[in-house]
């Protein structure tokens, strides 16, 4: 399905329906009600990508964003997950863990260009680990380890601002 | 600081910037604060010194390396929130700033209304210096004894450096709050403080948590695991009751010290860390290379400066101002509404030796704090603290936490000594000896030597019967 496709009508292809399944009816109908019953000048929370595999050292280090309720965090540890969430849901922000190797965030990247171009990447690194050449110029932005408390929250607050989402999504 | 004097320094808003940024400065002097001109480092630096600030903006037109410094500068020095005015508007340029430690980024044109809107949001908020460390206040450093002023004052001139420092003095002085100060104080305070005890871990395991291990180095290492020290890249490492650590795992520390770098367990490949390191003993370390427990490199390398922090009873005039801190804790943290502690009790505290100093009279205020009826502290709340000095002989441990077991049916035993009955097991009665020598002795040091066992083994023991809790109170 094409972008224009996404954005002519939501009710086109829905968000976690079951098209792709091969079933015609949305699994969460609901979902589709749901605008109509809310205001027009209501704000939904501006969806941030985060890729990373599981773990308790992630946990920690997400935590800051993870107690956000003005962000719609989704958490999924591969880059084929990734790319399927990329294609489903309007991505503001993709944030990837130090340990995500960097061919997978080539490929998010990849993902993000097709389906949704401009969306800014987040790379976080380990202090040392080098970066590849081309991530400058694709955008990516790459916040380095160890980060002090609400470092990354207020790095996600200024790209949001920057790319515009957050005012969007308030 | 006068009324006059704090409304100013609420207002006061430096701005560092090439050309002046006239609009900028018109839209926040109309906002109601006040603007301070600077058009380059050296110039926002010097202001940053000169008064109290509310908020930095800084411009990266400045270039950034000069940007970045006046934005660790406002956190440090003025201890104010930097929003970065962007020159790129790059995500990166952006990103970076949060990295030093900016409050916002405003990226380019900068729009006059937007950045006075972006201060006035970096002022509602807590400072990075309070996010950091949510306590705020360091409780362990409270006094103004002469001992401590000086000890304050060599904190401060420390600090600035990213020297490897050398903490001496007793159980309970708050040797790892000072180490805390200096980080917090110095250079690397952008970084990490990590914090290991040397005396809780056996060798291996310490080794595997300071260096980390590769995959496959041991059974069950599955994967590479990343050691202390790489985590703490670029910040303070602080190693306490360091004269516990196995010999042969000093010899690795030493080349941490002297090179800068290290192999993780079962690995080929250096590592590289760049590290302060605050190392922190209670004992007597020559004594400890004389009998052939600590190596002698080792020791000059740790002691490039040395501080010796006196013990309470050295400096018996800071306790009454300790107490109000620590009622204040206690109120902050428990939501108690203790007013104070009457004077006739503050009196015996203040005349008590604490054997386990600050962290003993901490426990006991806490204690008592507990136990109150009112809304202050009596001399009745004191319990065994309470008791006149002169009628105790030595100064008992600090108060427990909570219950401690039933005392031996033979009765209430003699000073000094416990009644054990004659069917009691074997590992009961060792418990009730090493517990009645924790209480007696107030650290968990001295009840480990009266005891003639290693501090590990103390450690074991309280582990394993569950008594960490007390072990740490004491």
């Amino acid at each position: 399905m094409t972008r224009g496709a996404r954005r002519r009508s939501p009710g086109a292809r829905v968000p976690w329906s079951s098209e792709g399944c091969g079933a015609k009816r949305p699994l969460a109908r609901f979902l589709l009600w749901k605008p109509a019953t809310v205001s027009p000048t209501a704000r939904t929370p501006p969806p941030v990508l985060l890729l990373a595999r599981p773990g308790p050292e992630r946990d920690e280090l997400f935590a800051d964003l993870d107690r956000r309720e003005d962000l719609c965090l989704l958490r999924v540890a591969t880059a084929a997950a990734a790319a399927r969430a990329i294609e489903e849901m309007p991505v503001a922000l993709l944030v990837a863990c130090p340990e995500t190797p960097a061919a997978a965030i080539d490929a998010a990247l990849a993902s993000l260009e097709r389906a949704r171009p401009g969306t800014p990447v987040l790379a976080l690194r380990a202090r040392r680990a080098p970066e590849p050449a081309s991530w400058k110029a694709r955008g990516v932005a790459v916040l380095r380890l160890p980060l002090l408390p609400g470092v990354l929250s207020r790095s996600v607050d200024v790209v949001l601002g920057m790319s515009g989402a957050r005012k969007e999504g308030r | 600081m006068t009324a006059q004097a704090r409304q100013t320094a609420r207002r006061a808003c430096l701005v560092v910037a090439p050309g002046g940024a006239p609009a900028l400065v018109e839209a926040l002097r109309r906002a109601g604060l006040a603007p301070v001109l600077a058009s380059g480092e050296r110039e926002g630096l010097a202001a940053m010194d000169d008064g109290p600030l509310a908020a930095v903006l800084v411009s990266q037109a400045l270039g950034a390396a000069a940007a970045g410094a006046l934005v660790v500068a406002a956190g440090q020095r003025a201890d104010a929130p930097a929003i970065v005015l962007g020159a790129t508007g790059s995500v990166q340029e952006a990103v970076d700033a949060m990295q030093l430690g900016a409050a916002d980024y405003l990226p380019p044109p900068h729009d006059p209304h937007d950045a006075v809107r972006r201060v006035d949001a970096a002022l509602g908020r807590p400072s990075r210096r309070a996010e950091a460390a949510p306590r705020g206040v360091l409780p362990g450093l409270v006094g103004s004894s002469p001992a401590m002023r000086r000890l304050h004052a060599k904190i401060e001139r420390i600090s600035r450096y990213k020297s490897n420092v050398l903490l001496l003095g007793e159980s309970g002085t708050g040797k790892e709050i000072i180490a805390r100060a200096l980080h917090e104080r110095g250079p690397r305070r952008h970084h990490l403080f990590v914090p290991v005890n040397c005396a809780t871990l056996g060798r291996e395991i310490l080794e595997n948590e300071l260096f980390g291990h590769e995959r496959g180095a041991f059974t069950g290492a599955n994967e590479r695991k990343r050691g202390l020290f790489e985590l703490a890249d670029g910040g303070t490492f602080f190693l306490d009751e360091i004269a516990e650590m196995d010999v042969s795992t000093q010899a690795k520390l030493l080349r941490v010290l002297e090179r800068s770098e290290f192999r993780r367990v079962g690995g080929t490949g250096k590592v590289k860390v760049d590290l302060s390191i605050v190392a922190a003993t209670n004992r007597d370390l020559e004594e400890a290379i004389a009998a052939g427990r600590f190596r002698e490199d080792l020791y000059y390398r740790l002691k490039v400066v040395t501080l010796v922090v006196p013990p309470l009873r050295e400096r018996r005039e800071d306790i009454p101002a300790l107490v109000d801190a620590f009622v204040a804790d206690f109120n902050r943290r428990t939501g108690g509404r203790i007013a104070g502690v009457e004077p006739a009790a503050l009196r015996l505290l203040a005349e008590r030796d604490w054997p386990g100093n600050v962290r003993e009279l901490r426990n006991a205020v806490e204690g008592a704090c507990v136990l109150a009826t009112g809304d202050v502290v009596t001399v009745e709340d004191l319990g065994e603290h309470g008791a006149p000095p002169a009628s105790r002989g030595r100064a008992p441990a600090a108060a427990p936490r909570r219950p401690r077991p039933a005392p031996p049916e033979a009765g209430a035993p003699a000073a000094g000594s416990i009644a054990i009955p004659v069917d009691c097991s074997l590992e009961e009665a060792e418990r009730r000896i090493v517990l009645a020598a924790l209480r007696r002795h107030g650290t968990r040091a001295r009840t480990a030597r009266a005891l003639g066992i290693g501090l590990r083994t103390l450690y074991t023991k309280l582990a394993r019967w569950g008594d960490a809790e007390d072990a740490e109170s004491a």
